[in-house]
């Protein structure tokens, strides 16, 4: 899979180039408007990531030349400028999807994650890991032969868990998931910890143990072995 | 350009003036039927050299004096009278402008209101002067506002990039305290991202960058609100309950209603362990949302503004009813905040949207 990170930021970039590379991608960076756009006409992507406030140009003004030279990449704009207008700019242009500065890195792996899926793998809506299947279509989960009976938030969570897999995805990060804007009033993640007892209970019961590891203070990581 | 009290007393003068001359004829006739009468005959008796008509000279001149007197001070008190009523009227037309004016003064709006033309110096002075003031008031406001709203937003950066790097540097192995510190730092900066976002938004409000563009039915988008509420309370449960109808439509901007619900129920939340969260919708119209808490009522006055708080253990980022009280004010909405039996009540009463009234 291979990846453009338009993002004037340096520190920034490099900071998403570092966590997607524990996956299959290749990413390249690029840091203006001028060499976003030589890149974008010359080599081809899966999938890019595009800052609005660029050096030399607004982001949304790039969208027109990555839907001629790259109609099959999926777009996601990420912006400080979280005003709805730009969303719904960003969006209308053909963008796929839209996340405001700050974000959490897990949430933009989820999001990359589910582009791709949603873009390239039509026929294969299903993921697996260790023994544990998930089914995108039917929102089922099956743990060995047993079904998984699940609320949609715990399904959300298990899913966010899953496509993060290998890393440890922080108590906020998780919280910020499963209530958006929510989270912001909250400085109480209580429910986050409730959500995982239940999800690690449902589990257990199921037959796959262990499935969730917690760091104590940093966070939770889905820890299966493939 | 004239003072006030010159053009007053010109105005006054010739007031009278007109009258005395109006009332010149009257004054004639008067003196020649009641005053002069005795005092003609008198003369052309003498002149005539006829013996003198009988006649009280007292009497007569006594009563034409007091006529004259009368019709004087009539004259006098007419003019009084008309500048007081019409003169001073009109010149004071532009002042009453001024005040009007200045009374209906928003800060907010970023408007300086226009004020009437006058050829009275003191009020020229006036608004001359009101009009400096407004405008520097506006501009050191907007200033402001401005600031809070480019600080947020270049904030927004770096804190992203703080972000990014804790996220990696949990992936590492940590050993010893250093998951501690970790944790502390991604607190930290999730608490500082929390108030830079609560703050650029009150500045976005503040400057009205928002529509009120959208008809809704009160109740339908609280009850499908509901669940994702009910997802962060571990004990008791968040409830809607509703009194009279409720398919009134009001008018709103829904990012903002989403954001004021979300920020009185995480007040809520804050504050209540296992009870109950009650939502109560009135007629489709009025709003509030009430939870009990074993604390003491908070003070009215106080509880909307920035960074209130009771005691030291705040746990919010001390803006979320100063964003409901702004979300409100710029929907023209009232907010209030009640207590009664342990019950904290905050109440939104919402007008009904035109089209629904009519």
């Amino acid at each position: 899979m291979k990846l453009l990170i338009i993002e004037d930021e340096r520190q920034l970039s490099d900071s998403i180039v570092s966590y997607m590379s524990h996956e299959d991608y290749l990413c390249e960076q690029a840091f203006g408007f001028q060499q976003a756009k030589q890149r974008v006409e010359l080599y081809e992507y899966d999938c890019i990531l595009l800052d609005l406030m660029l050096p030399g140009g607004s982001g949304l003004d790039m969208l027109p030349t990555i839907k001629r030279h790259q109609p099959q990449a999926g777009i996601i704009i990420v912006s400080a400028k979280d005003a709805l207008n730009d969303k719904i700019e960003g969006l209308r242009r053909g963008a796929d999807d839209y996340l405001a500065k700050p974000f959490h890195l897990p949430e933009l792996s989820m999001r990359i994650f589910a582009l791709l899926r949603r873009k390239c793998f039509h026929a294969d809506n299903v993921i697996r890991s260790g023994n544990i299947t998930i089914n995108l279509p039917l929102h089922q989960v099956i743990a060995g032969d047993n079904v998984v009976d699940l609320t949609r938030s715990e399904y959300e969570l298990l899913l966010f868990l899953v496509e993060n897999r290998h890393r440890i995805v922080s108590k906020s990060a998780v919280a910020e998931h499963l209530t958006g804007d929510m989270a912001d009033m909250l400085n109480d993640y209580s429910f986050v910890y409730a959500h995982i007892k239940n999800l690690k209970a449902k589990l257990n019961a199921a037959g796959a143990k262990d499935c969730i590891k917690t760091f104590y203070g940093t966070g939770y990581k889905w820890n299966v072995e493939e | 350009m004239k003072r006030l009290i010159p053009k007053t007393f010109s105005r006054f003068s010739l007031c009278c003036l007109v009258l005395y001359i109006v009332t010149a004829p009257l004054f004639y006739l008067v003196t020649k039927l009641y005053y002069a009468e005795d005092l003609a005959e008198l003369a052309n008796a003498v002149s005539s050299l006829e013996n003198l008509p009988p006649m009280d000279l007292e009497k007569d001149i006594m009563e034409g004096m007091m006529l004259q007197y009368l019709l004087i001070f009539i004259v006098v008190s007419m003019s009084l009278y008309i500048t007081m009523r019409f003169v001073a009227k009109r010149i004071w037309r532009p002042f009453e402008d001024t005040l009007h004016k200045t009374e209906e003064f928003n800060l907010s709006q970023d408007e300086v209101p226009e004020f009437s033309p006058t050829d009275v110096l003191e009020f020229e002075r006036l608004n001359k002067s009101l009009q400096q003031m407004m405008l520097r008031s506006t501009e050191t406001y907007r200033i402001r506002k401005e600031y809070t709203e480019n600080a947020s937003h270049e904030l927004l950066t770096p804190l992203a990039v703080m972000r990014s790097k804790l996220d990696l540097l949990m992936q590492e192995e940590l050993t010893g305290n250093q998951p501690a510190l970790v944790a502390d730092l991604y607190e930290l900066n999730t608490k500082m991202e929390h108030l830079n976002r609560n703050l650029l938004l009150l500045a976005k409000i503040e400057s009205s960058q928002y529509d009120v563009n959208e008809e809704i039915v009160l109740y339908d988008f609280v009850a499908n609100l509901l669940p994702s509420y009910n997802l962060l309370k571990n004990s008791g449960r968040v409830v809607l309950q509703v009194n009279g109808d409720n398919s009134a439509t009001i008018r709103a901007n829904v990012a903002l209603l989403e954001c004021m619900l979300n920020n009185l129920i995480a007040n809520a939340l804050r504050h209540t362990q296992h009870d109950d969260i009650v939502i109560t919708i009135s007629n489709g119209t009025t709003l509030s949302v009430s939870n009990h808490s074993d604390g003491l009522p908070l003070k009215p006055s106080d509880v909307f503004r920035r960074f209130y708080t009771k005691d030291n253990k705040q746990r919010g980022s001390g803006l979320g009813l100063a964003i409901v009280k702004a979300i409100c004010d710029f929907h023209h909405w009232n907010v209030t905040y009640s207590y009664a039996e342990s019950c904290h009540v905050f109440t939104v009463a919402i007008p009904r949207s035109a089209s629904a009234s009519a």
